[in-house]
């Protein structure tokens, strides 16, 4: 080729090649937030609730939940007897759990709590005034799987 | 249950990336380069042989670690080919090999097999291997860390080998509760290894070393007094080396002031400099610049070129593909629940992020330059074989947590 051609087709291919190497730049980013988001699906067909009795409301778990009044909370409490970060519930090897965080007072079935403990569907989890029931739901119809 | 990933690999648009520069280096020549479309079927035949073995037997591997590497090594070897025709043609033999030994070493460790008792082979083969240098060194650019093999016309660097070797060492000696001596044992080791890499001038190694050896320590110990007073006496013996060797004050008086000797101390760095900007954003296109001032523009100085032609939004991309490795492998290191292969990864992941910062620090003036090469990109045979494999490592902790999940799934 001569040479001024050549100045111009490399000056062309040079945007092409920053343009393809930032689209494989955001595509492995696009990979790494795709795998973070796959842990936060449940693979059993039932569904783990927490139900509020006061006000009447539901929460869906997922694998690792905080329970407490702060926004950055899985599920948020507003109340003025719970703390910011009031305890843990999370699923392992297919049994649910339940753990206070530090120097939270959780009771579970008007029993004071210390440790990571097993809880069971219907137990009822009491934070200061407040009253949380914990369920477990199985879906009558296999729910959607989600293809990611 | 693990479900069956799909395999997203994003290979197809680092075969366009492939097929683009070397097109253009192609073109460049007047008489249509015919050498450049070899090379293009080669690296494409690379993509694909690494896609069919991924596919076959190593379903688990992480993704975004592989596409990182792959995109390094495809700016390296269109930018090597337009360096010198030979070293694109070497580089891409080396990467082969390296490819092949990394999946070497992923099977051979996802193999249930105990092998973190074997510290003092770790130690021994390490001390070894420096030992080679001392006595059969041969000097090539000003550090003695070179061994020829005169049948095989080959020569390799045994520091970079040894490498893996020390993060094997102290991993296996800090992963578990051992006696006192064999701490003590690994400690002078690794202060062993470094006094030798200051003999033999290898600074920036010398410089890896240590920083790979705190970070496990650190990681292992979790005594933060420790790791402090090893970080002070390591200030306090490069601050008497400033004074005991010239080696060290040449490097230093040229960081701190480059302009006041500019043909002779400082020239390196400020041609470097000049390099590095020269292109702009968008760079000067291939083969329109001359990265070919800097000494040593193939090895150390490689990131100045493809700054130059392929512009800083490149550089700073290759950058964040660096950060992309190290993210993943911390993910890594802390999904693994066995200590021994958590510390390994630690290890091989602050190897990796500590020599690309102590080149790219150097190139830019923010610590005094120290030779070491730039992973995945550098042209180099021990480079990129160890590269690879310390990639391998990598993912076989991987795939071995993915294993390890699986089954107790099962259970």
């Amino acid at each position: 080729m001569e040479e001024q051609a050549y100045i111009i087709t490399a000056m062309i291919g040079r945007y092409i090649l920053i343009i393809i190497c930032f689209l494989v730049f955001i595509q492995a980013l696009l990979e790494i937030w795709k795998a973070n988001q796959k842990r936060r699906y449940s693979t059993s067909d039932k569904l783990a609730t927490l139900k509020w009795l006061r006000k009447k409301a539901f929460y869906a778990l997922d694998y690792e939940n905080i329970v407490g009044r702060s926004n950055s909370c899985e599920v948020i409490v507003k109340s003025n007897t719970v703390k910011r970060k009031h305890f843990r519930i999370f699923l392992d090897c297919e049994e649910w759990f339940l753990e206070p965080l530090k120097n939270c007072e959780v009771f579970l079935n008007n029993e004071l709590v210390e440790e990571k403990t097993l809880i069971y569907s219907g137990d009822q989890i009491t934070l200061g005034r407040e009253h949380l029931v914990f369920d477990i739901v199985s879906y009558t119809d296999k729910p959607e799987e989600i293809n990611d | 249950m693990i479900k069956t990933n799909k395999n997203k690999l994003h290979f197809d648009k680092i075969a366009i990336f492939y097929i683009v520069g070397y097109g253009l280096l192609a073109l460049r020549n007047p008489a249509f380069d015919t050498r450049a479309i070899f090379l293009c079927f080669g690296a494409l035949l690379l993509l694909l042989s690494q896609y069919f073995t991924i596919r076959t037997f190593f379903r688990d591997i992480n993704k975004p670690l592989l596409i990182s590497v792959n995109m390094l090594c495809a700016v390296s070897l269109i930018m090597l080919y337009r360096l010198e025709i030979d070293y694109g043609i070497k580089q891409l033999v080396w990467i082969y090999i390296g490819i092949i030994l990394m999946f070497f070493t992923i099977h051979i460790l996802t193999k249930k097999r105990k092998i973190d008792d074997n510290y003092w082979l770790y130690i021994s083969a390490g001390l070894g291997f420096l030992l080679l240098t001392v006595i059969f060194g041969s000097t090539i650019g000003g550090a003695r860390n070179w061994i020829k093999i005169e049948a095989l016309g080959v020569s390799f660097q045994p520091s970079e080998f040894a490498k893996i070797l020390l993060v094997f060492a102290i991993a296996s000696v800090f992963c578990k509760k051992r006696k006192f001596y064999i701490y003590v044992s690994g400690v002078l080791f690794t202060m062993i290894s470094i006094l030798f890499l200051v003999y033999i001038k290898d600074l920036g190694a010398a410089l890896l070393y240590f920083l790979v050896f705190l970070i496990v320590f650190y990681t292992a110990k979790n005594s933060a007094w420790l790791t402090i007073s090893a970080f002070l006496s390591f200030i306090i013996a490069a601050y008497i080396s400033y004074f005991l060797f010239s080696h060290v004050q040449v490097r230093v008086d040229a960081w701190l002031n480059p302009w006041s000797d500019p043909n002779n101390k400082g020239y390196q760095i400020i041609q470097g400099l000049i390099s590095l900007v020269s292109g702009g954003a968008f760079g000067s296109g291939i083969g329109l610049g001359s990265p070919r001032y800097v000494p040593a523009y193939e090895t150390d100085y490689i990131f100045t070129a493809i700054n130059e032609e392929m512009g800083t939004i490149m550089g700073i991309m290759l950058i964040g593909f660096y950060v992309i490795i190290v993210y993943e492998g911390i993910k890594i290191a802390y999904r693994q629940k066995d200590n021994f292969y958590s510390l390994i990864t630690f290890g091989v992941v602050s190897v990796i992020s500590f020599q690309t910062f102590i080149i790219l620090g150097g190139i830019l003036r923010v610590m005094p330059l120290t030779g070491i090469t730039l992973p995945f990109v550098s042209y180099g045979g021990s480079s990129i074989i160890v590269s690879f494999i310390l990639m391998g490592i990598i993912q076989a902790v991987g795939i071995k947590s993915f294993q390890d999940e699986y089954e107790e799934d099962i259970q």
